[in-house]
């Protein structure tokens, strides 16, 4: 399944956000946006999933324009990770996790046995497993942005879109998460994230796309893009990018300790 | 950490808990047949169901008529008017994502109100005034649907919200004027009496036009309840998460409405136990939609039993049954919620 | 002026050539038994009680001399009526309505609006009718009594309770009200049709035409024994209430109705004669006897069910 962004221009009404932003995600690709606050990360992700309206251009699934297809339709070619909130009612973990199952149901349809299989394996293999009858709303933040990520995975759907996947996680759970998504794509899913931290573009990217001051300023291989020219501009700090001894990219401020 | 655990033996409970509820709503239908101010005796009942069966051709004695045609329907009616409010306020409480909305938050009940007392008003029979009472709280809803569809907003939950307040808010004013042109010794006391609510005057006939009615929003909830549990995350991630949002919140809206005109078309305006039952079922079961509808109807049924059969036997006239909503559910409540349970949403 | 209907019939009653108004204007049907000056009065509004809809400025523009009402004289209505004579500057008169009062009350009224001679005339008919109720009643043993059920609304569920308003006619003609109140004075109430099962009561008396079309098409009413032995009556309204709306001297008729209709034995009178006497008397017109078979409708016992 290929998702692919065309001319697309995003915003709310009467307000535009970003324009001419062309974008394809590829099975088996990691699409990295990166970008200041306010540049329009959400605003696109929620344009891409047919959640808003495109103020212009087309979001084409496997050529097929979103904004033709029914929402369960899209639920089941691309699942969306939200930044962490709370819920309303307290549900628990493993409820949340199963809502991901709804497209793959019937109309009228309840989870059964096997969509609980299914939900529990994909806790397990973010090493949440034993969270599944803990109240989400009283688990911490990270625990919750694992579970939102769980739940992408229980929809099955080929492509997934993740608003800052990482953002309340402790380090270890970042690289967990991050390990993660280059499984995924192993596996064939496309996927498509944003993130502040360039450090993990650069760990598991295979694109990155730079969204800044209205449009698409770059796109292509982490190490042609995520440059200390482009970042210094882009974060209005002077900002260092370095080859480690063991051979791997790393950003730093320019100041040190 | 125990306190933030539910551990498998939950489930057991939930289950068993349905089943509690189904004998003690079983308790609450016998009591309620067999209290009452005419004295019946287990002859007329026996003879009773004898003839639905065919096997009685004598003469119907009186105690035989109060237990079939005014004891049995307004017993059925009270279990019906409980089940069909609580209903309704699971599925807003749900679909509005607030544990605070009553089903009158559209309107319906005011709305229906309103066609009631016009119908008062106007001195129409029984069954104009019920008709009346019907299509006011349809109306009223279509109309807060309609002025929320035409306003643009971001969110279309609150847009929805606050348009059912100020319809809402008209509405309560027609009435007001209704109770000022009305005359005072004859019309007013009876449009007080309809606004406070009673089943005083149900008969079979109502009961045969309402069930179906009740059932027909029924049906939809029930068949659609994973999808209106999801529903509860936010309009955005339900979307994302495959449900056509906007039809079934329609759906939930067109259902909900239905089941709350009808039954208010016949008892009047009762509060309380849309507000209040399915916070109660939501303390036994969790905030599930499809555990959460079946237990609060069940709850409701058996609550408004309790509150019809103290209303036509406390005293030798009615008890309005909106005052006996409150004044027995608010302090239960309040000590609900005074005992500090874990999660009340 | 008259402060609300209650007043206006007494008023009406006796000096129809001094009203500038009425409290609410009379129905289409009431009108031809109303005196055709009386009839074009503009309608200004009720000033107390429930639902108090005039506006003191119109009040003042009718200029009347005096303002009238007849009913409580408890200390609310007193009150009530000293704010509207601070504001208005109007004299008002505040008459004790009670059925007991009646003949005293409209001598006072009489004396106060300077028409004595009529008032004098009304009061003894009213003292004649209690007379007549009192002789042809007074040795009716207690389990000769008739026990009567108020039906008011469509649905016939509401009633007045023993000592209310509403209903303290049918205690004064020798009926009793099945719906007791365990103490004091009662109100309009609600019951279910049980009670009125429980009750049992072998007359029945509605004046709403909704409940007198539908009761017997009801299988429950059926097995009431007030509509077994077919005695439901419909209470005539014209030209204003017999028995209620609203409960003022207009019940005078009601009294001597509902008598002959409880005990027909000690009441023989034709109640079109005495009807038609009363209507002359009090209101001042002529009723033909098409007319008094229209007002009669359903009230009297034998009568064809359509």
């Amino acid at each position: 399944m290929r998702l692919a962004a065309r001319d697309l221009s995003i915003g709310y009404r009467g307000h535009l956000v970003g324009s001419g932003i062309s974008l394809e995600l590829e099975p088996g690709e990691v699409l990295c946006l990166l970008g200041p606050n306010g540049a329009g990360k959400t605003t696109l992700f929620r344009t891409l999933l047919g959640l808003q309206r495109a103020l212009g251009g087309a979001v084409l699934l496997d050529e097929r324009p979103v904004a033709h297809m029914r929402p369960v339709e899209i639920a089941r070619a691309m699942a969306y990770v939200p930044q962490a909130h709370v819920t309303e009612f307290s549900y628990t973990v493993l409820d949340v996790v199963l809502m991901g199952r709804t497209a793959r149901l019937k109309t009228f349809a309840s989870p059964g046995a096997a969509d609980e299989a299914v939900a529990r394996e994909k806790l397990a293999s973010l090493g949440i497993g034993e969270l599944a009858e803990h109240d989400y709303t009283r688990v911490s933040g990270g625990q919750r942005q694992l579970a939102l990520v769980a739940r992408s995975l229980a929809q099955e759907a080929p492509i997934l879109v993740m608003d800052e996947p990482t953002a309340s996680l402790d380090f270890g759970n970042q690289t967990l998460v991050l390990g993660r998504i280059r499984q995924l794509a192993k596996e064939g899913y496309g996927i498509v994230l944003s993130t502040h931290d360039p450090d993990h573009a650069l760990l598991v990217a295979s694109r990155v796309a730079i969204i800044a001051d209205g449009g698409l300023r770059a796109v292509g291989a982490p190490q042609d893009v995520v440059t200390a020219e482009t970042l210094s501009a882009i974060y209005r700090t002077d900002v260092i990018v370095e080859d480690t001894p063991s051979g791997r990219r790393v950003c730093v401020p320019a100041w040190r300790n | 950490m125990s306190f933030v655990e539910k551990d498998k033996p939950r489930k057991a409970l939930r289950a068993s808990v349905v089943v509690l509820l189904l004998a003690l709503l079983a308790v609450a239908l016998i009591a309620a047949l067999a209290i009452g101010p005419y004295p019946l005796n287990w002859a007329d009942v026996s003879r009773a169901a004898a003839r639905l069966f065919g096997t009685n051709d004598a003469a119907t004695s009186p105690g035989e008529i109060v237990f079939m045609r005014v004891r049995l329907p307004r017993v059925a009616a009270a279990a019906l008017v409980g089940a069909a409010l609580a209903g309704a306020g699971t599925a807003y409480q749900t679909l509005f994502r607030n544990p605070l909305v009553s089903p009158d938050i559209l309107g319906v009940a005011t709305g229906a109100g309103l066609g009631a007392v016009l119908g008062i008003l106007l001195s129409l029979p029984v069954a104009g005034i019920q008709g009346l009472a019907f299509a006011g709280g349809l109306a009223t809803v279509a109309l807060v649907y309609l002025i929320s569809a035409a306003l643009h907003g971001h969110d279309r939950t609150l847009v929805l919200v606050l348009s059912g307040v100020v319809v809402g808010a008209l509405a309560g004013a027609c009435i007001s004027l209704v109770k000022i042109l009305a005359d005072p010794y004859d019309q007013l006391p009876a449009i007080t009496f309809w606004l406070l609510g009673s089943l005083a005057g149900v008969k079979i006939s109502d009961l045969g036009v309402v069930a179906p009615l009740v059932l027909a929003g029924l049906v939809p909830l029930v068949l659609l309840r994973w999808r209106i549990g999801v529903l509860s995350l936010g309009d955005d991630e339900a979307r994302a998460l495959g449900v056509d949002v906007p039809r079934l919140r329609a759906i939930v809206i067109g259902a909900a409405t239905l089941m709350t005109a009808s039954v208010v078309a016949i008892s009047g305006v009762i509060g309380w136990i849309g507000l209040m039952i399915p916070h109660i079922a939501r303390m036994m079961v969790g905030p599930n939609f499809d555990r959460l509808l079946p237990t609060a109807m069940l709850l409701g049924a058996s609550f408004m039993l309790l509150v019809d059969t103290l209303a036509r036997t406390m005293a030798r006239i009615e008890t309005p049954l909106g005052i006996l909503t409150a004044v027995l559910g608010a302090p239960f409540f309040l000590w609900l919620l005074a005992r500090g349970r874990r999660s009340w949403s | 002026m008259a402060a609300g209907p209650n007043a206006a019939v007494p008023l009406y009653v006796l000096a129809p050539d001094k009203m500038v108004g009425w409290p609410s204007a009379p129905r289409p049907n009431e009108r031809e038994f109303i005196l055709t000056a009386a009839r074009e009065l503009p309608e200004l509004g009720r000033l107390t009680g429930r639902g108090d809809t005039a506006n003191v400025e119109v009040v003042l523009k009718a200029k009347p001399d005096l303002i009238f009402d007849f009913g409580s004289v408890s200390p609310t209505y007193a009150s009530l009526a000293e704010r509207v004579n601070q504001q208005t500057g109007i004299p008002y008169l505040l008459v004790d309505g009670r059925l007991d009062k009646t003949a005293a009350s409209i001598r006072l009224l009489g004396s106060a609006l300077g028409v004595a001679e009529r008032a004098e005339v009304i009061a003894r008919y009213v003292d004649e009718t209690e007379a007549l109720l009192n002789e042809r009643l007074k040795d009716l043993p207690e389990a000769a009594r008739k026990r009567v059920y108020l039906a008011r609304q469509p649905n016939g569920l509401e009633t007045g309770l023993t000592g209310s308003i509403n209903t303290e006619i049918i205690e004064r003609a020798g009926g009793v009200n099945v719906a007791e109140r365990a103490s004091g004075r009662g109100g309009i109430a609600n019951v279910s049709i049980e009670q009125v099962l429980a009750w049992a009561p072998d007359t029945i008396i509605t004046w709403d035409a909704n409940f007198f079309a539908s009761y017997t098409t009801d299988p429950v009413w059926a097995s009431v024994p007030a509509v077994v032995n077919k005695r439901v009556f419909l209470a005539p309204r014209l030209p204003f209430g017999w028995i209620d709306a609203p409960p003022s001297i207009n019940r005078t008729i009601g009294l001597r109705w509902i008598a002959g209709l409880l005990y027909p034995d000690r009441f023989p009178d034709d109640i079109h004669k005495v009807a038609r006497d009363f209507i002359k008397l009090f209101y001042q017109v002529e009723v033909t006897d098409a007319q008094l078979d229209r007002i009669l409708a359903g009230a009297q016992p034998g009568e064809r069910r359509r």
